[in-house]
């Protein structure tokens, strides 16, 4: 009875375990414009969120606290697919990783490497772990320039 | 699986299979694997006696109490009434008038800052609670002292997780009209000095509120011998249904407050110029209660006097004291809440692992655990940790089990690291 069961192996995938290594890498850049924090009471998840905006696009994106693996994998990929990507871009992608992980729905090409999320599907209570980055930028970006913080609190 | 346990000079033995018979859902399977619970600390399992009570009741005898005088009611009250002489009893509480249902420790203590610190409490006066308080022992303070200008003191702790009397103490002043702690901290598993704190807070003219929601499955309560002034305790976490609790509070100032809800049950005679309040307990209980819940308590209380507390407490520390020596074994693990008096919860945190990501592998081995603050928050500042691992035991756990946690440890090494 050494194996894990199939679908804990799907969700600590090495590509996920690979992506999370690299979080403390993803510091907050040199000029930041926007801040916002994000929190998973329910686990513990602290996000800590800096964004550098040049108006409609993302500079560059970087973070801060201590979360889970899942959530420190999909906050490195959020970081790197979003690079250079616009406001809206953002929202969007945000929407349709959401999408896919609630309900398969199809992945467009920039977001492929997300896909190796996908095992949290059969885990309710870690799809916020995965959302949390996402949700924090969304939140952040929202079109209310004197948006500055929020506190989210993820539910399960 | 009888487990030997010495108590004192005495051998005794616990017959954890027969316990263990008597809980349905400890034979159910989960990710395949039998199912090893160690989130007592969250909400215990219910044993068949408990459950048969509830069944029984709404088979037989389901009326609204204290109202119609047909059968049914009278019955319903009468079943209603016997499970408040039970918890009486349990408690060694003086009188059924100071033993008052509440939906559970999160309302019995809303209740006493709601109606106690309304009436008592003023600009300057102060509020002393701990820093190992569960949010519903340190909100309800936080929210009466920003209605009345109360201010709140809060006792601090080693690096054990035990308080510190010397400043429990310092703070306490002729100022101090209230003093909050917990008689077991849910997130440390620490046992605190009751009789010692009620004894020093009385000393200063204040009154004592006890949160007993981590103590009751597990020890001996008598509120006469700890002299506190209230005790909360919910059902759920003592083998009874979720939504019944128990306020105790001292009869001369359950009298002096004022009701905490209006509405049926709690009042003599309404007109719209007066209305005139219930006797104790009734004045607070207003509405209808969850009588089934208070059956079901009843029966858990029937339960726990059945098996014997003592019993339970030698046996469970036996428990403490194999797991506490296995888990320190694992490499990386680091225990918070170390004290000398300590009961039933391994808190812990374990290096390069999350313990969001350790609560799901463990799952996936049948180990139910909790992990996160666990309700704390403040303490896992503390602590500096953003959460724990916490597995905490009841009496029907065995060390086959604790062994399947370490084992379970060592697959989350193998899956992060
Ligand atoms: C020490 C302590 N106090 C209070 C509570 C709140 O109990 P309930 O949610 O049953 O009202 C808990 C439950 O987690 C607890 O462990």
């Amino acid at each position: 009875m050494n194996a894990a069961a199939p679908d804990l192996q799907d969700l600590y995938r090495r590509t996920i375990k690979g992506q999370a290594a690299l979080f403390s890498q993803r510091r907050p850049p040199a000029i930041v414009t926007h801040r916002c924090e994000g929190s998973n009471p329910n686990c513990g998840d602290h996000l800590a969120l800096a964004l550098h905006l040049e108006d409609v696009a993302i500079a560059a994106l970087g973070f801060e606290g201590e979360s889970c693996l899942i959530c420190r994998a999909s906050a490195v990929m959020m970081a790197d697919t979003l690079a250079g990507a616009t406001v809206a871009q953002a929202h969007e992608f945000s929407r349709r990783l959401d999408a896919f992980l609630h309900d398969g729905q199809p992945l467009p090409g920039p977001l492929a490497t997300t896909r190796c999320l996908e095992g949290v599907r059969a885990y309710p209570s870690r799809l916020s772990c995965a959302l949390l980055p996402w949700q924090t930028l969304t939140r952040c970006i929202q079109p209310d320039p004197t948006y500055a913080t929020t506190h989210l609190e993820a539910k399960p | 699986m009888t487990q030997a346990v010495a108590t004192n000079d005495r051998a005794t033995t616990f017959d954890v299979a027969a316990v263990r018979a008597d809980f349905p859902i400890l034979a159910r399977n989960v990710h395949k694997k039998p199912l090893v619970y160690l989130d007592n600390a969250a909400s215990s399992q219910k044993p068949r006696q408990v459950i048969e009570a509830v069944d029984q009741y709404y088979r037989r005898h389901n009326a609204n109490v204290h109202r119609g005088l047909h059968t049914l009611s009278d019955e319903a009250t009468a079943a209603y009434e016997a499970a408040r002489e039970k918890v009486r009893g349990f408690i060694n509480a003086a009188e059924i008038a100071e033993v008052i249902f509440t939906k559970g420790t999160t309302e019995a203590i809303n209740l006493v800052a709601a109606s106690y610190g309304r009436a008592h409490l003023s600009a300057g006066d102060e509020v002393l609670i701990t820093y190992m308080e569960h949010h519903s022992n340190i909100v309800p303070w936080q929210m009466i002292c920003e209605q009345t200008g109360a201010v709140l003191r809060v006792c601090p702790i080693n690096e054990r997780g035990e308080l510190l009397l010397d400043a429990f103490e310092k703070l306490l002043s002729d100022k101090t009209r209230v003093v909050a702690f917990n008689h077991i901290s849910n997130a440390l598993g620490t046992v605190n000095p009751v009789k010692k704190m009620v004894k020093m807070a009385h000393a200063v003219g204040a009154v004592t509120v006890v949160d007993g929601a981590q103590a009751v499955p597990h020890q001996r309560i008598d509120v006469r011998d700890l002299d506190c002034d209230f005790y909360a305790f919910s059902g759920h976490k003592m083998f009874a249904p979720t939504g019944i609790g128990i306020l105790y509070g001292k009869r001369y100032l359950l009298e002096q407050m004022p009701p905490y809800q209006g509405g049926g049950d709690m009042i003599k005679t309404v007109s719209f110029e007066k209305t005139v309040y219930n006797e104790l307990p009734s004045k607070f209980e207003a509405g209808t209660p969850i009588i089934a819940g208070a059956v079901g308590l009843g029966a858990a209380v029937d339960y726990l006097e059945r098996v014997g507390l003592d019993a339970v407490s030698a046996y469970e520390h036996s428990l403490l004291e194999y797991g506490d020596q296995r888990l320190k074994s694992v490499p990386g693990l680091r225990m918070i809440g170390d004290a000398v008096d300590k009961t039933s919860v391994f808190s812990f945190v374990m290096e390069g692992a999350h313990p969001h990501d350790i609560g799901t592998i463990l799952s996936h081995t049948g180990v139910a655990v909790r992990t996160g603050h666990h309700c704390t928050e403040p303490l896992m500042k503390f602590f500096k940790v953003p959460g724990t691992v916490r597995a905490s035991l009841a009496f029907y756990n065995t060390r086959e089990e604790i062994d399947q946690l370490v084992d379970g440890l060592a697959k989350v090494r193998e899956m992060l690291l």
